[in-house]
């Protein structure tokens, strides 16, 4: 990752929130999710990460380290593996344009 | 009333004065044209077609027309026009009959959508559809007239229409085209088969449209429900291959192989997420036709998710 914000996204302290001119609806099939968003017409596969996120951030903006904790359960070993996760995730959603990250 | 009730010279007049009228599945055609070719192909394929009224509503009238002028005389060419308009660059005469077939799935793929509609061939059992989605050359039109020689009804070879909604499939019956080596393939593997003229050095290559038998176009109004989504593939010398392919994967691929789903919105993401979720879906990868058509018996004998 090579972004300016990347840094701060990793270290949990990043606000994320859905592209406010998105309007998505959603299919799932067992693990695996497709998100179609009205607004663009983009059609995208997402993996289970990537659509738990949306989710949540479908209930309004979120800090990403929340969000970790959030997922983890309070467990502080999970939280890290989910801060890593929630990372990878932002930036495949943010590709797809589906939502903003503080910085980027 | 079918065309061939009125004899070809009924044919031929109607073509080369106020249009023969005739439907395929849910769409009615007005043809014109008084090329020798156009005739002849249209007599062989479309003889067993409903005819239309001379009251009842047209939605396609194409005229195909071959050029005047010193073309009549110097490589000759046909234009087709679509409603006084001719959308396209004219053709070497000699593709007049492709040509018609062409303009004819041209007017259907860019007006009909009321429908999804999806690049794939659709045929039936029992009612339940199969789809067969794939790009060309990967032998979609070949399995296709071979499971319509072996018991499963035509839907269509080019076009699958979906009905938002009730995912009903709508049939189109039209004729199949084959190209190139597929041609003497399916010759070969149902003698019985009729062709039209191979129109050759086309820009898909060789092509021939085979008739659609009389038996198949007594079922011209016989919707079917999907049942199954399998993408062909023929690759020379493989081995026979029926592997699950994921829901999700299956979606974005008919959806980038469709003809109006960007157009549709959310009416066509959630008509492809239910045509999906209503379908066992595949990769087939086959070389051997007879092989592949004994796959799809045993496909069709599977009871119903």
């Amino acid at each position: 990752m090579s972004e300016p914000w990347a840094a701060a996204l990793t270290e949990g302290g990043v606000r994320l929130q859905l592209n406010p001119l998105v309007r998505l609806h959603w299919r799932a099939w067992d693990a695996e999710s497709v998100v179609f968003d009205e607004a663009s017409g983009g059609t995208f596969q997402v993996g289970p990460m990537p659509a738990l996120l949306l989710r949540l951030l479908a209930a309004g903006p979120a800090a990403s380290q929340a969000l970790a904790s959030e997922i983890a359960g309070l467990s502080a070993e999970r939280e890290a593996a989910c801060a890593a996760a929630i990372e990878a995730a932002a930036v495949e959603l943010h590709g797809y344009g589906l939502i903003d990250i503080d910085g980027a | 009333m079918t065309p061939a009730a009125q004899g070809s010279a009924g044919i031929e007049q109607a073509l080369t004065s106020t249009g023969l009228r005739l439907r395929t599945g849910p769409f009615t055609f007005c043809v014109r044209s008084s090329i020798p070719a156009v005739i002849a192909g249209v007599e062989r394929l479309y003889g067993g077609y409903p005819r239309v009224a001379a009251d009842d509503f047209i939605d396609f009238e194409v005229v195909l027309r071959a050029s005047r002028g010193l073309r009549r005389w110097h490589r000759p060419q046909v234009r087709f026009f679509y409603d006084g308009a001719s959308p396209f660059e004219p053709l070497p005469l000699s593709h007049a009959l492709p040509l018609l077939e062409w303009s004819m799935n041209w007017c259907i793929s860019t007006q009909a959508h009321q429908y999804l509609m999806l690049h794939a061939a659709v045929l039936a059992r029992e009612g339940r559809a199969l789809v067969l989605p794939a790009p060309p050359g990967s032998g979609k039109s070949t399995l296709c007239a071979a499971l319509m020689h072996r018991g499963w009804q035509l839907l269509s070879d080019e076009i699958a229409l979906v009905t938002p909604g009730s995912l009903a499939i709508q049939p189109l019956c039209r004729p199949v085209s084959l190209k190139n080596e597929s041609i003497p393939l399916i010759a070969a593997f149902e003698p019985a088969s009729v062709f039209s003229e191979v129109t050759r050095e086309t820009s898909k290559g060789s092509v021939a449209h085979l008739q659609v038998p009389e038996a198949q176009l007594a079922r011209i109004d016989q919707a079917a429900q999907p049942a199954w989504i399998v993408f062909p593939r023929y690759s020379h010398g493989a081995a026979m291959a029926l592997t699950p392919r994921s829901r999700p994967d299956t979606l974005l691929e008919l959806g980038r192989n469709a003809f109006n789903y960007t157009l549709l919105g959310r009416a066509g993401f959630e008509t492809l997420s239910d045509l999906v979720t209503a379908s066992a879906c595949y990769r087939f990868e086959y070389s051997r036709l007879d092989d592949a058509v004994a796959a799809f018996e045993a496909l069709a004998r599977v009871e119903p998710q």
